[in-house]
């Protein structure tokens, strides 16, 4: 099994996404000037999250919404439990501020559109098929974890100002502020469009066609942001870095192991499983620094941007994709 | 032709463009300009742009003129008050002189 495991990594060393994610740190490391405007990247994204979009809008309206319910449950327990988890791991720890480590908590709760649609990208070369409509639990992560996290940071606030009547924090501006960012809003469109709308034509002309070579401009973005980042990272706590490695494992098996249920009870696809795996295993690159930005002002983002941009993503590209693959073919005789 | 006014300036995080702009109509500014800010100071190099993260963490120079001195001063008093504990920002208010003084 181990050598499956080392076959797997050494092939997916080799996909165009994860060599230009290792491309991009190198390229940054040697101080080339590679620019890629920001206007581009965002652009990228916008592709990304309507390929998955439209492919889960169209998947919704041909089949059954009912297939969706358990594990839009089960993702939105991942992200409830990714939070508590660094609450009572991360921020109990020495030097660690609690308002930074529950930032970054919940930054590895929400998702990355980036790492979800890597892993997609490895799990169609693979020959492994998934329900289209994964993208679509996206949100049912990314909320709850960003949501608890910025609750219990202002929670924790009120407690140590001592204020005699606690403040009710409240919950529908976070929300609407994460359905109004640039990637969620971006996917719920495409969602709506290949449910409502026949989309067909142009997203395999266009959207599906670009799909993949945009993934590696992104790439190429993402390790760029990750070596810079890393630098940021020096000016905190040692334990940042150590939980920015274990997290997204941790994380990644607990999404496995609830995927591993649902494939149980309501015959989630093997692909879903190592896909939910991947998600969970993500932290927010996009959306998520923004809102944390403004829902916990005092964390500081070094900490949180540091841990997430710096280690969390690419160990959840590098590290997680290959091993969730590893272990669904392994679990599921693939 | 000419008349005295204030100029209130404000550089601080893009994030709270629109947290600063509800405070300046609040304090009955009439009008504001914005342009994209970048430089170095106790928070160290806070660059133009850094990558995917551009806008969340990007900054912004927030110009208000006012005629009256007391509306420059509110301004001021509650962008410092509520958010310069938790995010980078500056604030200054310098002595102008307009034309067309009903503009302001």
């Amino acid at each position: 099994m181990l050598l499956d495991l080392f076959h797997t990594f050494i092939t997916q060393f080799q996909t165009p996404t994860l060599a230009f994610l290792i491309g991009g740190m190198l390229a940054a490391a040697l101080g080339c000037r590679i620019d890629i405007p920001d206007a581009i990247y965002r652009f990228c994204v916008f592709m990304l999250l309507m390929r998955i979009g439209i492919g889960a809008g169209v998947e919704i309206r041909n089949g059954d919404l009912d297939d969706m319910l358990v594990p839009a449950l089960f993702s939105a327990a991942t992200g409830v439990g990714i939070v508590l988890l660094g609450w009572f791991t991360l921020a109990r720890l020495p030097g660690v501020r609690r308002d930074d480590a529950l930032a970054t908590a919940g930054l590895f709760g929400a998702v990355s559109a980036s790492t979800m649609a890597a892993g997609m990208f490895m799990l169609e070369d693979a020959g492994i098929a998934f329900e289209a409509w994964i993208g679509a639990l996206y949100p049912f992560m990314d909320i709850p974890a960003l949501v608890l996290a910025i609750v219990l940071a202002n929670l924790h606030a009120q407690k140590q100002q001592g204020a005699g009547r606690a403040q009710r924090v409240a919950v529908w501006p976070i929300v609407k502020e994460s359905l109004q960012g640039p990637a969620l809003s971006a996917m719920l469109l495409g969602i709506a469009i290949g449910l409502l709308a026949r989309p067909e034509a142009v997203y395999e002309d266009f959207y599906d066609l670009l799909f993949r070579g945009l993934l590696t401009v992104l790439m190429v973005v993402m390790g760029i942001e990750a070596y810079q980042r890393l630098n940021e990272l020096r000016k905190v706590a040692h334990w940042y870095a150590a939980y920015a490695v274990i997290a997204p494992i941790t994380h990644g098996l607990l999404g496995f192991g609830l995927g591993y249920l649902a494939h149980l009870w309501v015959g989630f696809s093997p692909g879903g499983v190592i896909l939910l795996a991947v998600i969970a295993a993500s932290s927010s690159d996009i959306s998520g620094p923004p809102t944390l930005r403004a829902g916990i002002p005092s964390a500081n983002p070094s900490a949180y941007l540091g841990a997430s941009t710096g280690i969390g993503t690419p160990v959840a590209i590098a590290l997680c994709i290959p091993l969730f693959l590893a272990l669904g073919q392994w679990v599921f005789k693939l | 032709m000419f008349n005295p006014a204030k100029k209130v300036v404000i550089v601080t995080e893009k994030i709270l463009l629109k947290n600063v702009v509800q405070i300046i109509h609040a304090a009955g500014g009439t009008g504001y300009t914005v342009i994209d800010a970048g430089g170095e100071g106790h928070r160290g190099v806070r660059a133009g742009s850094m990558g995917g993260h551009g806008e969340a963490f990007a900054n912004v120079k927030i110009e208000v003129i006012t005629a009256r001195p007391e509306v420059a001063r509110e301004i001021v008093t509650q962008v410092v008050d509520r958010y310069f504990g938790n995010f980078a920002g500056i604030a200054y208010v310098e002595d102008v002189e307009v034309v067309r003084s009903h503009q302001f």
